[in-house]
């Protein structure tokens, strides 16, 4: 009897990693701005960073970024 | 987007000036609004020594790099308030930060001064934190006046002083109101305390911070939880992302308008400070707050 073939593969979308929680989430967002929408974040509240490099909204994201959101709001 | 400057892709987007740079051209902007400040407010001038307050946060880190970059005459200090999982942090990201831009660097520890901070926190049965920036701005001031400093600058930027202004006006609290702005002059046992990122925001140290490549202690303060100023934060990101500039358009509108006749009310019907009569630091009456502050943590030993 032949055994079922199983194939593990990474869920589509970017990987976010959350700052300074360090949380990590996979989530389907085409562009900056759909993922802050996701996230509930707001532009200028946090440095979005892919590969070392600083993202505007409007920049386009693909399967398989992983992508920095740091939180800038200093609390206390 | 492209930048406003050499249209290629743009790194930061500032809406609040309907604008967006490449990183060079960030850094440039970010330099220019700082010398610009400093000029128009008349903070300080290259031949002043100046005391720059280190949290390691990316404010103060961004603050004592544009200085140096720009030229002045800087050295910091930093305050280790012995607050566990955090001081330690904080202060290796201030001492590598001094290490490697050649900043001298003036390090006071709480725990010598019997005012740790959990400590401190213990014998009070209010939130910490005001008793905590009471014992930064008591040693910041301090070390100015006993180490012959001229300036005692610190990384205050818009986001805080909005968030400062707008507690102080719902509060109506008139010697706060009378004494906030980017520039407080030396007088009754008080240093010369200017802030030169005060038309920057958050977000434009932590752009300027990461594009300068700053290792910046960014986790937050165990105590912080609840503090207002955070609140108050939040509400202005909100009204800014709805009205941009507001911030900006606030804050300059108080400093040309309506700082002046709390000053004038202040100077008629204020108190004026008087030495602590423990330690000589400028206080309303009596003993200071830091003084009493560290008579009930040995008393709590």
């Amino acid at each position: 009897m032949q055994e079922d073939k199983v194939v593990y593969t990474k869920p589509y979308g970017v990987t976010v990693t959350l700052q300074p929680q360090n949380e990590t989430r996979t989530l389907k967002a085409r562009s900056v701005r759909q993922l802050l929408n996701i996230i509930k974040a707001s532009p200028a509240t946090v440095l979005v960073i892919r590969n070392n490099e600083l993202l505007t909204s409007d920049r386009k994201l693909s399967h398989g970024d992983e992508i920095i959101v740091r939180t800038v709001v200093s609390s206390g | 987007m492209k930048c406003k400057v050499c249209k290629a892709t743009a790194v930061v987007s500032l809406p609040s000036h309907n604008t967006g740079f490449c990183a060079d051209c960030f850094m440039s902007f970010y330099e220019r609004s700082v010398e610009r400040s400093i000029r128009r407010q008349k903070l300080f001038t290259f031949e002043d020594k100046i005391l720059i307050a280190l949290s390691g946060g990316k404010d103060s880190l961004a603050c004592a790099l544009v200085l140096k970059k720009l030229g002045y005459n800087v050295h910091g200090l930093h305050i280790d308030l012995a607050i566990p999982d955090s001081s330690a942090a904080a202060r290796g990201v201030v001492e590598r930060f001094c290490d490697s831009h050649d900043i001298p660097l003036i390090i006071k520890k709480m725990e010598e001064e019997g005012l740790q901070i959990p400590r401190v926190k213990k014998v009070l049965s209010r939130s910490v934190c005001s008793a905590c920036g009471r014992i930064k701005r008591y040693f910041f001031n301090k070390v100015a006046i006993d180490e012959g400093f001229t300036v005692l600058a610190t990384g205050h930027n818009l986001d805080d002083e909005i968030a400062r202004l707008f507690s102080n006006t719902l509060r109506w609290d008139i010697p706060h109101l009378s004494d906030q702005g980017p520039l407080l002059e030396a007088e009754n046992g008080f240093a010369r305390k200017v802030r030169p990122l005060f038309r920057l925001t958050e977000f434009e140290n932590a752009n300027y911070a990461f594009l300068n490549d700053l290792e910046y202690h960014y986790a937050p303060c165990p105590y912080s939880p609840g503090a207002t100023s955070t609140a108050y934060k939040k509400l202005w990101n909100q009204l800014e992302e709805e009205m941009p500039g507001r911030k900006l358009a606030f804050y300059t509108a108080f400093l040309a308008h309506g700082r002046e006749p709390f000053r004038q009310f202040e100077k008629e019907e204020g108190t004026k400070p008087v030495p602590c009569e423990r330690c000589g630091y400028p206080t309303s009456v009596g003993i200071c707050g830091v003084c009493r502050t560290r008579d009930a943590v040995a008393a709590d030993e």
